[in-house]
């Protein structure tokens, strides 16, 4: 028999053999690996995917991937501005509010053989809102839908029960818009979680490593404009700091970066996109608890809170106050406060309901910004005799409380921090302040039927100066109740190279990947 | 030998059950709906419900803990709330990163820290001893996700020797071994102090026994002395201790894995808990109570096979 046996010298060789060529290896395949490479883009992801379904997807996470491998009858247009274009629609008319006639472009074709993308596909992506069988997440956003008429095999007309002027600024364009194929969908259960089944977008989702990488590559069936990039690459990064990280190490060719990065990339090697962001941050005061109950000391608190100030010394010039919960880029969006900051009648308020040496708190999830935002009207509520007690806690149960109907527990909450994202309309911003929404999204528990009322009529007002005072209007009655201290609406910021011509909705949530290209 | 390791593999299954019970328990304590944070804000209370119903997540906390268990004998972890993927898929897939992690850190310390505990004890209160002595007692208290932070900054961002995140393409080793020199860096270098802290202290106890002055007045040398016949006996105690602190290794993974945004098990398991995904989390926190025992059974069996006494206790 015969042993191979290694002697102390040969095992040190060899050691250092595997040292060298580990070390080798790793400098000459990292140093060839930095920007783009060929015809591949590497870009961040906020998540992994969870779930492609346009009826019951979960976030950006999916959308970015979504408005890549699908195709809808119009798209969000990159640029400054809200705005559809066409997409799979050879054209569309917008005219009628309650028939919208379309026309499909021949010959775009579904991946895995699933033949040529017709106005059946339509007809059966958008009634499938209404299917229980789906549990459609998005049911709303086809809510006024009645019916698609088939015309011909690429023409049809969306018919509506009522007119929904949301229907082209936050239906059509976004993900709810997207057309699936209904043979894969009929013979694979009808629901898609990861596996899209069929798609008929400029790339197809080729490969996906669960929390580590999705690959899109082209879809050869596509027959609009081709995508520059062969290739495109999504790192699901929770960590945006991470992110940014692996940016500058040459991993990733395009991150979104944390506002506080903002100034310190400002004429950096790289290219700054900074927009704003369809967000709203504001302080809510929970009406119901006896601490809050007279609208007295909630108006004073408004009035003691320099919104300016915190924003100021939480983001420096990167973010803007906000005046009301609507994003400025969209009609409604006020410009002023009805009741700004005032210290004098912030005294006078608390003095005239009688309280003094009012204790308070304001619990928020782990957010960095937040933590000095309360710091900041920690002190300024304190040269009014407030004092507030700042409580950083996980979100998740933050939001399980405010929405512990049965166990009561929201009685507790007293004033919180609170972000929500939107889509590119206001009828989706406002939604969330309804009575119905109330221990539900609406924490304040503020609820006014004729507010409700004026909501809904908004959201079916086509007159958009007529449409923008109604939205203004909805936001000085919130202010009116005192509940409520609008305080940012934030951006959303990306890194890129050069050369490298980025697209994104106007918000900058949504890369348009298949609009980026090397300039 | 046989019945201590019945023993210990009986003792190892009572720890499994308990920790199956205690999970259970104190993820249903937890404030924080699955429905809602898997359906977001616009799902309606009836599309929550159906949710829960088709997720059985309205069933009572023991129906749940007694599906889970008899799913778990067929090797079924449940499935995942959020991508509606297997999650032994999901494990299995981070495991070996997590794993392989856990394990080169801890190999390049027991590398690195045996032979400098060896030198420190041969040479007491030397000025080598003191070096050794310093450097050790400076790296055991730095936390392995500072040292993450300016690794990356120093080896990726500036001088771009080393990827900065993730864990390499699958089938390509010298990649993933590229992947892998950073975080496991950072997860071992604190145990490098520890160890030779440990094998210094235990060796020098040791050269001070009968038998060792045995060796000598028979003209063994130091040397051998030491390396032949000392370090075995001294490694029992380094052995059972690194039983015990490949679970703190693998939790200190964790926050390595999201600095350096590697898809292991600690960043599926931080995932999990703010989403309140509760059977990808009883998935992952039972690998790792797996993993836990069976690297403490093998610490025990081998501090067996090590030192006879321990086998004539049991």
């Amino acid at each position: 028999m015969k042993t191979s046996r290694f002697n102390r010298r040969q095992i040190l060789k060899s050691m250092s053999a595997a040292t060298l060529g580990v070390a080798g290896a790793s400098l000459l395949g990292k140093n060839s690996a930095f920007a783009i490479e060929g015809k591949t883009l590497k870009i961040w992801n906020d998540g992994d995917i969870r779930n492609l379904d346009p009826a019951t997807r979960g976030g950006w996470y999916d959308e970015t991937t979504m408005f890549a491998i699908f195709a809808g009858l119009v798209q969000f247009k990159s640029g400054d501005t809200w705005g559809w274009q066409l997409d799979a629609a050879e054209n569309i008319d917008d005219k009628d509010p309650l028939a919208i006639p379309f026309k499909l472009r021949p010959g775009m074709m579904w991946t895995n053989g699933y033949g040529e993308v017709t106005s059946e596909d339509v007809k059966y992506s958008y009634e499938r809102f209404a299917d229980p069988k789906v549990n459609a997440v998005y049911a709303s956003d086809w809510d006024a839908l009645d019916t698609v008429e088939i015309t011909d095999k690429y023409s049809g007309v969306i018919k509506l029960k009522k007119p929904f002027a949301p229907l082209f600024t936050s239906t059509l364009p976004h993900a709810s818009g997207l057309i699936v194929c209904k043979a894969a969908l009929e013979k694979n259960g009808g629901v898609i979680t990861t596996d899209p089944f069929a798609t008929s977008g400029p790339y197809q989702l080729s490969d996906w490593k669960p929390r580590e990488r999705i690959t899109l590559t082209r879809n050869p069936g596509w027959n609009g404009p081709k995508p520059y990039f062969d290739e495109i690459q999504l790192y699901p990064i929770a960590d945006k700091t991470a992110a940014e990280t692996a940016f500058d190490a040459g991993d990733l060719d395009v991150t979104s970066i944390n506002i506080s990065s903002v100034g310190q990339r400002k004429g950096g090697d790289a290219t700054l996109t900074v927009r704003p962001a369809l967000a709203y941050t504001w302080m809510g005061m929970n009406v119901e608890n006896p601490k809050l109950s007279d609208i007295r000391v909630r108006r004073a608190i408004q009035q003691a809170i320099n919104v300016p100030e915190v924003i100021s010394a939480t983001f420096g010039d990167a973010v803007e106050p906000a005046y009301g919960i609507i994003p400025p880029p969209l009609p409604g969006a006020r410009t002023k406060l009805l009741y700004p900051y005032n210290p004098a009648a912030a005294k006078a308020l608390l003095a005239e309901a009688g309280v003094s040496n009012l204790t308070i708190k304001v619990e928020f999830g782990t957010d960095a910004d937040l933590l000095v935002a309360g710091q900041v009207m920690q002190a300024q509520l304190a040269e009014v005799g407030i004092t507030l007690e700042v409580r950083q806690m996980d979100g998740a149960t933050l939001t399980a409380q405010q929405q512990d109907e049965k166990g009561g527990t929201w009685k507790d909450i007293e004033m919180f921090f609170i972000t929500f994202t939107t889509a590119p309309d206001p009828s989706w911003v406002t939604e969330w302040f309804k009575c119905d929404q109330v221990g539900v999204w609406n924490f304040q528990r503020t609820c006014d039927a004729s507010w409700d009322k004026e909501n809904d009529a908004a959201s079916e007002e086509f007159d958009e100066t007529k449409r923008a005072q109604m939205y203004v209007d909805l936001q000085d009655k919130l202010e009116e109740t005192g509940a409520y201290v609008f305080l940012y609406h934030g951006s959303n910021a990306w890194l890129s190279p050069k050369g490298l011509k980025g697209a994104w909705t106007p918000d900058g949530q949504w890369a348009l990947l298949r609009e980026m290209a090397l300039a | 030998m046989i019945s201590y390791v019945l023993r210990q593999v009986g003792l190892s299954v009572g720890v499994l059950v308990s920790a199956i019970i205690i999970l259970f328990s104190l993820i249903y304590l937890v404030p924080g709906d699955p429905a809602t944070i898997a359906l977001g804000p616009r799902a309606s209370e009836q599309q929550k419900i159906v949710f829960r119903q088709s997720m059985g997540l309205d069933q009572p906390v023991p129906v749940q803990a007694f599906h889970f268990v008899s799913k778990l004998a067929t090797g079924d972890l449940g499935t995942d709330l959020l991508t509606r993927q297997p999650v032994l898929r999901l494990v299995g897939a981070a495991l070996p990163k997590t794993v392989t992690l856990a394990l080169t850190g801890l190999g390049w310390a027991l590398l690195l820290g045996v032979p400098m505990g060896c030198i420190s004890a041969m040479r007491p209160d030397s000025m080598t001893d003191r070096l050794i002595g310093l450097v050790s007692t400076s790296v055991v208290a730095l936390p392995s996700f500072l040292l993450a932070i300016y690794l990356l900054i120093a080896f990726a961002v500036t001088l771009r020797w080393l990827p900065a995140m993730g864990a390499g393409e699958p089938g390509d080793i010298g990649d993933q071994i590229q992947h892998l020199i950073l975080p496991a860096f950072a997860v071992g270098l604190g145990w490098v102090g520890y160890i030779a802290r440990l094998v210094r202290a235990s060796l020098l106890e040791t050269l001070q026994e009968n038998h060792v002055r045995t060796y000598r007045a028979f003209g063994v040398s130091d040397t051998r002395i030491a390396m032949r016949y000392a370090l075995p006996i001294a490694m029992i105690p380094v052995v059972a201790v690194i039983g015990v602190g490949l679970g703190n290794l693998l939790s200190g993974a964790v926050l390595v894995e999201v600095v350096f945004s590697r898809p292991g098990l600690g960043s599926l398991a931080h995932d999990a808990v703010t989403t309140r995904n509760s059977p990808v989390l009883v998935g992952t926190v039972l690998v790792t109570t797996l993993l836990y025992i069976a690297a403490n059974l093998s610490t025990d069996i081998l501090s067996a096979l090590l030192d006879p006494r321990l086998r004539k206790e049991a």
